[in-house]
């Protein structure tokens, strides 16, 4: 199943933003992702929207990998990523530069491949990357 | 309300058994329960079968329990297959007390049984990264090591866990498997071991985590009517079954806000009991220092105190609350789907005063009267799946 579209959006020129695909409840305000079906705050029908988030947050925790599965680059860092809108996201960050990353450090929004899949093609997939530079190599 | 006892319990030692089939682990778990029940196998109404991840690692995606009970020997009874992640074995065994307390059946079996040693490690791994929302975590790369991993250091960086802290949980539960027959791990490690094995997911080291793992588990339950005839044995008692979804944060909520917390609160509330009263515990610690996290969640200490009661050996099998007298997921082994009923055997022969070189008595040499297991299953919406918790009670 492709996810752009369903999860995120993945600009498609260099002036567009990329961003998460959430929902938001428009009777208590409680904003989710992944889109939820039904506002899980409220437990009613029909009361979401979509919504565009995800492009800020900050790192609620994270951990280096030295043991990855096939695919991933080793080591990597995973992290638990604190959207500006509430949800928590799990997320690969986009950086190896292992000693810079910190707790409650701003990351932003980026689309990009996070591992191979068994042919060898790139998987696409939502990334965060600490704020000021970083990639995977 | 009927009453309902544990009359037996049995386990196939947890290890790597290449040429095991679930069958055979489960097999061997069974009879050993029914052994220990000391009852006509024909008297078993029904059963409750938990197996993880044996659709996509045997290929058997459907009828396990059938298959697996029929090698068994069982025919014509009710089978239900259960599934819960990490928490299957567990909810197998509540699945089988509703069926007891509710009237409905006298006898019953539950049985959790896993085979993880495949022949290729990259797709166990994979296997066990389904128990997410695989959508956005499973799929992502999100591994269960780096679930455990977050949630420590951001309980080091609140209440000062030290890797020491860490190390020390391992060092007390790797000594608790040593006297364990039926653990996969039978090597006492020191502190300065733990921390220096292969770090595997900053901050856990691989001595920290739970292995993959073969094996099974079984209790045969009754009503207590039945029990109290057959007398051959001391007799335990269900005193509380819980079963929640997550519904909090597991790096953001309090303790007190927890699903592990609020399990724990009916389950008290159901057998009547507090968590002073709790004489041992056999806990989800699949990378051994979140026991930390869970003496706090079960209300052993107040939040941010759970490194005084590992720093004062309070929960080594000599301490007044021991915590996995077993040696816990880490050193018995975690074949995922046969844990919960593992928890649930270690806090049997604990009560009947039969866990031999690691029984837990108290200050007077008295057996324990309470005991607690809380098995976690899969990680949805950053919270545990699947929260499982049962009181069981020397009568």
């Amino acid at each position: 199943m492709d996810n752009n579209g369903r999860l995120y959006y993945k600009p498609a020129n260099a002036n567009e933003k990329p961003y998460l695909i959430g929902s938001t409840c428009k009777e208590c305000g409680d904003t989710h992702f992944p889109p939820k079906g039904a506002c899980p705050n409220c437990l009613k029908n029909n009361t979401l929207e979509e919504v565009k988030i995800g492009q800020k947050g900050r790192i609620s925790s994270y951990s280096i990998l030295y043991v990855a599965p096939p695919g991933f680059p080793v080591p990597h860092i995973q992290a638990m990523v604190k959207l500006e809108e509430g949800p928590l996201v799990f997320s690969i960050l986009n950086t190896d530069d292992v000693e810079s990353v910190s707790l409650d450090q701003p990351v932003s929004l980026t689309i990009a491949p996070i591992r191979k899949n068994k042919n060898g093609e790139d998987v696409i997939g939502w990334m965060y990357q600490p704020e000021g530079g970083g990639s995977i190599a | 309300m009927h009453k309902v006892a544990v009359l037996g319990v049995g386990m196939h030692p947890f290890g790597k058994f290449e040429h095991k089939h679930l069958k055979d682990l489960a097999n061997t778990a069974i009879w050993n329960a029914i052994e220990d029940a000391g009852i006509e196998a024909n008297r078993i109404e029904a059963a409750f079968v938990g197996n993880c991840l044996g659709g996509l690692l045997v290929g058997q995606e459907s009828v396990r329990g059938q298959v697996i009970l029929r090698h068994a020997g069982f025919k014509g009874i009710p089978i239900v297959n259960v599934e819960n992640a990490c928490a299957t074995a567990s909810t197998a065994f509540r699945m089988a007390w509703l069926s007891v307390i509710s009237g409905m059946h006298d006898v019953v079996l539950a049985v959790g049984v896993e085979k993880m040693f495949v022949g290729d490690t990259a797709k166990s791994i994979e296997a066990l990264s389904t128990a997410t929302d695989i959508d956005v975590c499973g799929n992502m790369g999100l591994q269960f090591t780096s679930v455990y991993a977050m949630n420590i250091r951001k309980k080091m960086d609140k209440y000062g866990w030290t890797k020491d802290d860490l190390g020390l949980v391992a060092e007390k539960n790797s000594y608790n498997g040593s006297l364990n027959p039926y653990a996969q791990f039978k090597k006492p490690l020191t502190k300065e071991e733990v921390l220096a094995s292969k770090m595997i997911a900053d901050p856990i080291t691989l001595y920290m985590a739970s292995p993959m793992g073969d094996g099974a588990a079984a209790a045969i339950i009754c009503n207590e009517r039945i029990a109290r005839k057959l007398k051959n044995k001391p007799f335990v008692r269900v005193v509380a079954s819980e079963l929640s979804s997550g519904h909090a944060s597991m790096l953001e909520s309090k303790p007190k806000d927890s699903t592990t917390y609020s399990t724990a609160l009916k389950a008290y509330e159901q057998a009547g009991v507090g968590p002073e009263d709790i004489n041992l515990a056999e806990v989800h610690d699949a990378m051994s220092p979140a026991e930390l996290k869970i003496y706090e969640e079960l209300g052993f200490c107040e939040e941010g105190e759970a490194i005084k009661l590992i720093r004062e050996g309070r929960t080594k099998i000599t301490g007044d609350i021991p915590v996995n007298p077993s040696g816990g997921l880490a050193s018995r082994g975690h074949p995922v789907g046969a844990t919960g009923l593992a928890q649930i055997a270690e806090v049997v022969w604990q009560l009947r005063g039969e866990a031999g070189k690691r029984q837990v008595v108290d200050i007077n040499g008295k057996l324990p009267r309470f005991g607690l297991t809380q098995n976690d299953g899969g990680y949805v919406e950053g919270d545990n799946a699947a929260s499982c918790i049962h009181i069981l009670s020397r009568v």
